[in-house]
């Protein structure tokens, strides 16, 4: 078998557009660290993408969501705000300031329908004011996704969109698409979409200590199947 | 060198009282460009531009930007441009040729091929000069002076030298109004929202000259849309506008109007616009700073909620406001609005404890098996806690005395649930972890 010319060997040197498909790209846009090593692992450019379209799916709310993005929305500039649009239950303030982010960031955006939800997250990416947008959609036209990613690009917000895991057969342009799952004392992550080869396993990030430690005394309720 | 644009009514057969309103907001919109606005002889409006060419980008964009304005359907301003007023007046109204001139030179040869009868000061000679062979006023200036001064009058010799700029011209300017209230009676009738959009235009560049003159900004504006008077008369619709930041800007005005009028539906016909300003502030003086600046960022950030409140209503935007109290759900309280929040009213105690970021408006009630709580038939096992809440002991009814612990699915997700103690014994869910 013939081994390809050294040029073809590394593509990313003739345009960083271009990759081999066993590689991951090399974003041109810079990235946010996503505080957990083995994300950021398999993240091109070992973070979340700024100024992309980034779709989380998820069975059901409160499975660790907003945790994952904690460190990330820390780094960011602290006058600019963070725009929920349409969030599935009352955000709670005290657990945003537990989280050391500031609670005077947050705006919460109610809209009536999913198309004002639609339009709100595009105006605020046109704007460019917030550090970051989370947009939760039950129904999503392909053709609004490929809007938002569009905006995404030119504004230098984090952009992700929530939607139900039964979105995950749908083509989708987002740059990134992630389909996550509880499991214990963490995140289970299928990385379903990302710029560069398949990601073959689930990842499992820890997001709580664990509760032999974390209690003051005994577990309450031993569980039988540990 | 002065440099003068002219606005001129087309036809001089309409009657005055037409005209007024059109020239009154014309004059108010020219404000934008020179403050150096003056009616001109019941029919025009005359602006003085020589100081304001650089800052507009030079005479062609400036007076693209003037004639673009001039035309108010179904009138049409023409425009002429000259070192005089009296000769941009005249530019403005001639059949032919050049009607923009910059040289003086070059405002004589124009004028020169202009019929006498241009000139309304010629009207009462107008037979002497035609049975001594004068067909333009080039050959009326040719005359000899003492001689034309003799045979006609002063004002016509003045008249002239007005014209072809020898003598200056003195012009009361146009003084803006204290209250700014401007109607439009429409020709037509409209009920699409782009259609009163642009024909709301000539009133908001009123709107902006008025708030230029008097280096003024505006929190608020209303915009009143007349409908037709008769037996189905109803009352007029008033679209009121208002911005977070005081603005003096056309397209902060048209931005906000567009979402409003393409949001509200417009029951019947059109036949008037009015529109009237709220009370007008000192505008703060522009910071062109090099590196971003903070207030910047706050600016658009009022730009973008103005433009989100106007579709989603206030009651859409909801910024924190949390309270000092011991019931979570108390404690965690959003206020519609697009004023933001002042970190230093929030409590200190706020984010010292760990909550689930999904907090339910209303605890839900859990139902158990063999003492566990269940969620959705599946048993929740507790792994966290308790952390006791007791408050409210001095109310009658009032009294809570919550047991909260934070339990998990068989797939891991974690709740956050309390035990009743006080009133009612029972398991209630009351956020998740997200």
């Amino acid at each position: 078998m013939a081994t390809p010319a050294p040029l073809l060997r590394h593509p990313e040197r003739i345009h960083p557009a271009l990759w081999r498909a066993t590689q991951l790209a090399q974003p041109t846009r810079p990235t946010v660290g996503t505080g957990f090593p083995m994300l950021d692992q398999a993240l091109p450019g070992h973070g979340w993408p700024v100024g992309q379209l980034i779709e989380l799916m998820l069975e059901r709310a409160g499975c660790g969501e907003l945790q994952l993005f904690r460190h990330a929305l820390a780094q960011q500039a602290i006058e600019r705000c963070i725009a929920l649009i349409h969030p599935p239950y009352p955000p709670c303030i005290q657990a945003w300031a537990h989280w050391k982010l500031a609670p005077e960031r947050l705006l919460w955006l109610q809209p009536a329908s999913t198309s004002d939800a639609l339009w709100a997250a595009e105006q605020i990416l046109r704007h460019n004011v917030c550090a970051a947008v989370f947009c939760w959609a039950n129904s999503m036209q392909a053709a609004s996704l490929r809007r938002l990613q569009l905006l995404a690009q030119q504004s230098d917000s984090l952009c992700v969109v929530l939607r139900p895991t039964s979105a995950r057969y749908q083509p989708s342009t987002a740059a990134l698409r992630l389909v996550l799952q509880p499991c214990r004392q963490g995140i289970r992550l299928h990385i379903v979409k990302r710029q560069g080869a398949a990601s073959p396993d689930p990842l499992t990030l820890q997001l709580y200590p664990s509760y032999r430690k974390a209690a003051h005394h005994a577990a309450l309720d031993l569980p039988e199947m540990a | 060198m002065l440099l003068w644009i002219c606005l001129r009514w087309p036809d001089a057969s309409t009657p005055l009282t037409d005209r007024h309103d059109l020239l009154q907001r014309l004059a108010l919109s020219m404000l934008q460009y020179t403050p150096k606005v003056a009616f001109f002889r019941q029919d025009s409006v005359v602006l003085e531009v020589a100081t304001s060419l650089s800052l507009f980008g030079g005479i062609r964009r400036l007076v693209q930007a003037v004639r673009r304005q001039a035309i108010e359907p179904p009138h049409r301003m023409r425009v002429g441009m000259a070192p005089s007023a009296s000769g941009a007046w005249l530019l403005a109204g001639a059949a032919a040729g050049a009607r923009r001139v910059v040289r003086l030179s070059s405002l004589e040869r124009c004028l020169s091929r202009l019929p006498v009868s241009a000139l309304p000061e010629t009207g009462l000679h107008w037979q002497w000069i035609e049975n001594i062979g004068c067909e333009c006023l080039g050959d009326l200036s040719r005359l000899p002076r003492a001689g034309l001064q003799q045979r006609s009058s002063p004002a016509l010799v003045h008249a002239l030298d007005l014209a072809y700029g020898r003598q200056p011209e003195s012009l009361a300017w146009f003084q803006s109004p204290d209250v700014f209230c401007q109607k439009r009676q429409l020709d037509f009738n409209l009920q699409q929202a782009d259609a009163i959009q642009s024909a709301a235009q000539p009133l908001l560049h009123a709107l902006c000259g008025w708030l230029h003159a008097r280096q003024e900004a505006l929190h608020e504006f209303s915009l009143i849309l007349h409908h037709e008077k008769g037996r189905h008369a109803c009352p007029p619709t008033v679209v009121s506008l208002r911005f977070s930041d005081a603005t003096w800007r056309l397209e902060d005005f048209n931005r906000l109007l567009a979402e409003r009028l393409n949001h509200s539906t417009v029951q019947r016909q059109v036949i008037a616009l009015e529109l009237s300003a709220g009370p007008a502030h000192a505008r703060a003086p522009a910071n062109d700073t090099l590196f971003p600046d903070p207030a910047r960022f706050a600016q658009d950030e009022h730009r973008l909620l103005d433009l989100l409140s106007a579709r989603l209503g206030n009651v859409g935007i909801l910024r924190p406001a949390p309270r000092a109290h011991h019931l979570p759900e108390c404690a965690n309280v959003w206020e519609s609005g697009t004023q933001a929040p002042a970190s230093s009213s929030f409590p200190a105690s706020v984010g010292d404890k760990p909550r689930p970021f999904w907090l339910l408006p209303q605890p839900q009630a859990l139902s158990t098996r063999h003492e566990r709580p269940l969620h959705q038939g599946r048993p929740l096992r507790l792994i966290q806690g308790p952390e006791r809440i007791e408050t409210g002991w001095w109310t009658p009814g009032g009294h809570q005395r919550r047991d909260y612990f934070v339990a998990e699915d068989p797939d891991g997700a974690r709740y956050w649930v309390y035990r009743q103690r006080e009133v009612g014994d029972g398991w209630f869910l009351h956020g998740f972890f997200a």
